[in-house]
């Protein structure tokens, strides 16, 4: 029986302090511009400044990104539909944990 | 492939003209994928006379141990990744070819004529099988969706959206909701085609969903699907039983006729379970993820892949964890894909997080709440103690600081929640002692309630 040395993986965490630029998220999240543009117009998305140069992109903002893509290439949701699918999965997930709280 | 490793120890000992597991297993190493269904289903037939020394179990187990690491994906497995068997034909007449040399290299003596044409008889019956040839399921798409089996389209078409919202991933908390949502692509991949739907329904309706199945020869006669009209999923998303009848999905099909594609490979997505300390402390967890990956035969199988992976310190439930390139591999020499590992805590029987700070509840004494101690508390990093003020009511929150889940640059606090535990008056003289009190120190709790 041979013993399998296994390499430590360390990751980067995507939090609240997590800062991507939109070139960054595109690549990460496989998407075009054009598509972060849209969910910034649909009010998913809440970039600070004004310029997409210095957009920062916080990893609530990622995952809110990745879960638009699946909903629409799974379920063929529409942006606004993505949106409000979006800000009820976060309201159930809010109630889910004061639940367990319980 | 535990037959396998078995007939491999028999290699030095076996006599030449004897053919038998230790034989067959150096053979088939040596020889492409085919003879190992061959062998289980052409040569396993022995003639004791003939001292054929072939167990037939044990040869079928080689056969389907060969199956099961990858090797027995049909006739020109090990030449061709993803063309399919029928298609290349010249092809595995070479591969008889080298099976005629290694027979005869491996002296089968007056056997070897008997083998050679049972071989390629064999292979001209089964060449227009469906080339899996290892043992699968049979899988009720109906039952999966749902429906009845004379449902409509749009029926079909309603209880697959229906089914499709209820078990996405994003939605769902079920443990095994991803499973049940391929599944359910992968039923409504066929039943929302009225060609495969039919193809399909030829089977009947006698089979039961995880019923070992083989699909009768010329099943699919008269109808034209293979390799056309898939949707959107990839081949993990298929089953060996969905493939083995429709074929493998476009995307495969379409690179082996332009040209190899790079592309990145797809993220993986899971959850892992951490314990309140281990956020507390930061750790290294062990995580076994089952994959779905694609073997050098081009087949789909799952494997289960280990990883080791650091968990940081002061890491709160929800955050995700990226691991670049841990995803699913590329194709076409692409990069991986991300693996993304969204920490869960388990539950703890002491503390419970909420964002950063952890919580507990203290039981204490009246007289601790009323007159005011120093109590040792338990917090994730050791025990402290924490001075009760007195004239503390139960309910009361004591904060210490930095006893959460803090990192770097946020602070976590543990909140300690007071509750007072009033003893029990059991005797004469316990029972005095509170009409004493009661008398001493006159209260009315519900003053506020009018």
């Amino acid at each position: 029986m041979t013993t399998e040395h296994m390499t430590v993986l360390t990751g980067t965490v995507l939090d609240e302090d997590t800062c991507c630029t939109l070139a960054e998220v595109c690549r990460m999240c496989g998407v075009p511009a054009d598509f972060i543009l849209e969910m910034i117009g649909e009010g998913m998305l809440c970039p600070d400044e004004n310029s997409p140069r210095e957009w920062r992109f916080s990893g609530l903002e990622i995952k809110r990104i990745q879960t638009t893509v699946r909903l629409q290439r799974d379920l063929r949701v529409n942006l606004p539909g993505c949106a409000l699918v979006l800000e009820l999965l976060e309201e159930l997930d809010e109630l889910r944990r004061l639940h367990r709280m319980r | 492939m535990k037959n396998g490793a078995a007939a491999r120890g028999n290699d030095q000992s076996c006599p030449a003209r004897q053919l038998d597991q230790g034989l067959l297993f150096q053979l088939s190493e040596t020889l492409p994928a085919l003879l190992c269904n061959q062998l289980a289903d052409g040569f396993a037939r022995p003639r004791p006379d003939k001292r054929i020394g072939i167990d037939k179990i044990a040869v079928k187990d080689i056969g389907q141990g060969a199956a099961d690491s990858g090797l027995a994906r049909g006739p020109v497995a090990g030449q061709n990744q993803s063309l399919p068997a029928a298609s290349c034909p010249g092809l595995c007449h070479l591969v008889y070819i080298c099976i005629f040399h290694e027979l005869r290299r491996a002296r089968t003596g007056q056997l070897f004529p008997f083998l050679f044409i049972l071989s390629y008889l064999q292979y001209a019956i089964t060449q227009h099988l469906p080339s899996k040839r290892y043992r699968m399921e049979y899988r009720d798409y109906y039952e999966i969706l749902g429906v009845d089996r004379d449902a409509t389209q749009d029926a079909i078409k309603q209880a697959y959206r229906r089914l499709a919202r209820k078990y996405h991933p994003d939605v769902s908390k079920e443990p095994d909701a991803e499973k049940k949502f391929k599944d359910l692509g992968e039923a409504y991949e066929v039943l929302k085609d009225p060609e495969k739907r039919a193809a399909y329904d030829k089977f009947g309706s006698n089979w039961q969903n995880g019923q070992d199945f083989e699909p009768p020869p010329n099943w699919d006669a008269g109808f034209e699907f293979r390799g056309a009209g898939y949707t959107g999923g990839t081949d993990e998303d298929y089953s060996d039983f969905f493939e083995s009848l429709f074929g493998r999905s476009g995307y495969h099909t379409s690179s082996s006729q332009r040209g190899p594609l790079r592309m990145k490979g797809e993220d993986q997505h899971a959850k892992i379970v951490i314990s309140l300390a281990d956020a507390f402390h930061g750790a290294k967890k062990n995580i076994t993820l089952t994959r779905a990956e694609v073997d050098e035969q081009g087949r789909v199988v799952t494997r289960p892949h280990n990883l080791q992976v650091t968990i940081p310190k002061g890491i709160i439930e929800g955050q995700r964890i990226r691991l670049e390139g841990q995803g699913m591999p590329g194709m076409g020499g692409g990069p991986g894909g991300d693996l993304y590992l969204e920490i869960t805590f388990a539950d703890d029987p002491i503390f419970h997080a909420e964002n950063r700070d952890i919580h507990m509840e203290l039981p204490i004494t009246p007289w601790e709440a009323a007159l005011g101690a120093t109590i040792t508390v338990p917090t994730l990093g050791g025990k402290v103690q924490l001075k009760v003020p007195s004239g503390s009511q139960g309910g009361r929150k004591l904060r210490l600081k930095g006893r959460g889940l803090s990192t770097a640059k946020k602070q976590g606090d543990q909140i300690v929640t007071l509750r007072i535990v009033v003893p029990e008056a059991r005797t004469d003289e316990q029972k005095q002692l509170y009409r004493k009190m009661a008398e001493l120190m006159p209260i009315n709790p519900r003053a506020h309630l009018g």
